[in-house]
């Protein structure tokens, strides 16, 4: 082997990179070539001269600040959102496009052109509509919640990230929802209309937009519409 | 909860669990990016596009058996380190030039302040040469060196063969004892 390769051994060798054979056949190459000796001599003290100075201090960032970036830029451009796998407070609104799709069956049946006219809801028992309503503020209230306890200054901290079809499907939802209880709950309806302007809002809204979520918490706020979803589930 | 969940949760976009892999990695990053660019402002700046980075392609993130999200994300790090300096080259007033540095004898022990001017002189020779040294070689150098990732690990990490690390690192070492002969006035070793 030439001196060239040895010379590359001899830095491999500080960092414990060669194996016992090539270890073997430097050391046997360095007892007979004083230049390979000199150079491992050296190589040797430069090493150690980089050992002593080691202990160099890294200073402390502001992780927090850091992190304040960091987060504004992914809010910024909030990730699209796969419907399905979603986070937790989202798997509400993943059943409320279940409950869309049988309520889609139900509404589909009595829109049927043969069917005489007359209320949607003339044949859908009282108790389901109901169950269906209940079930309805449930899949809605974590939005509501949320929005309701936004703070200018959390903004993006915490706050759901806004899923476009889910919130579309609860929107669909509510829409046929009032067309079911109208003329039968005027208070119910009233909820849904309240529900329905935050609903639109939210599914136009972007990540980081805090003057729209301050005017959805107020819509929240204003209409009273966690405490009237409430009082219409308890009556 | 385990790291792959905590990915899990952050791919399905929760932020709060993003976070959790921030205060976990955020160290390691920081300390390669500063250890790669001897300035705090530029290590800061490749923290967050680090994270930013891998916020992004998090969906391209699957766990394996051999790569764990700290060295998918590191991998982000490195690659952000080294970008960082092709945008802003390297500021020179961050080093001080060596000739305006006193030469020291080496030849006998060191009181306390001399001892101190030594270990300022080793370690600003050293800003320098990597500094001048090209970007792949300088890596392989902090990686090695510093992190004390070994060659294999370097070679899986950059994504390149076992026998091109060591020739950078080899290259890199080179260069320094090229430099450092000035600190050791009273050997006249002569380089090939
Ligand atoms: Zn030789």
């Amino acid at each position: 082997m030439k001196c060239n390769k040895f010379r590359e051994n001899i830095v491999l060798d500080l960092y414990g990179e060669l194996d016992n054979k090539e270890k073997a056949e430097l050391e046997e190459h360095i007892q007979a070539c004083a230049e390979c000796a000199k150079d491992y001599e050296y190589s040797k003290s430069v090493f150690q001269a980089l050992e002593d100075a080691e202990t160099e201090d890294i200073p402390e960032p502001a992780w927090d600040s850091n992190w304040g970036k960091i987060n504004l830029a992914i809010r910024d451009k909030p990730k699209p959102q796969p419907l399905f796998g979603l986070s937790p407070k989202w798997t509400y609104a993943a059943a409320g496009v279940t409950l869309v799709f049988i309520l889609g069956i139900f509404t589909g049946r009595f829109w049927l052109p043969q069917k005489q006219a007359g209320p949607i809801s003339a044949e859908l028992s009282q108790e389901y509509i109901q169950r269906t309503l209940a079930q309805h503020f449930e899949n809605i209230k974590p939005v509501l919640v949320e929005m309701a306890n936004y703070t200018a200054q959390d903004n993006g901290n915490g706050t759901v990230l806004l899923d476009k079809a889910a919130m579309e499907n609860l929107i669909i939802q509510n829409i046929l929802l009032k067309s079911l209880i109208s003329g039968k709950n005027p208070t119910a309806v009233q909820i849904l209309e309240d529900v329905d302007l935050v609903l639109r809002e939210l599914a136009n809204i972007d990540e980081g937009d805090s003057g729209t979520k301050s005017m959805i918490k107020k819509l929240i706020d204003d209409r009273e519409i966690l405490v009237n979803m409430k009082i219409l589930q308890h009556m | 909860m385990n790291e792959t969940e905590i990915v899990q949760m952050a791919q399905q976009g929760d932020t709060s669990a993003f976070r959790q892999l921030f205060e976990e990695n955020k160290r390691r990053v920081f300390t390669l990016a500063f250890q790669y660019t001897k300035n705090k402002e530029d290590a800061e700046d490749i923290l967050q596009e680090t994270f930013i980075k891998a916020f992004h392609s998090l969906n391209k993130f699957k766990a394996q058996d051999d790569t764990n999200f700290s060295s998918w994300l590191y991998r982000i790090g490195i690659n952000a380190s080294i970008d960082h300096l092709r945008k802003n080259k390297m500021k020179k007033d961050n080093y001080i030039d060596s000739d305006q540095l006193p030469s020291i004898s080496s030849d006998d022990g060191f009181s306390q302040p001399e001892h101190a001017i030594r270990i300022k002189e080793i370690r600003t020779k050293l800003d320098l040469t990597l500094s001048q040294l090209p970007k792949g070689q300088r890596m392989v150098f902090i990686l090695r060196h510093y992190q004390q990732l070994s060659v294999k690990e370097i070679a899986d990490t950059m994504k390149c063969s076992e026998g091109s690390v060591k020739k950078q690192l080899f290259r890199a070492f080179q260069m320094i004892k090229k430099r450092f002969k000035s600190l050791f006035p009273e050997d006249n070793y002569e380089m090939q």
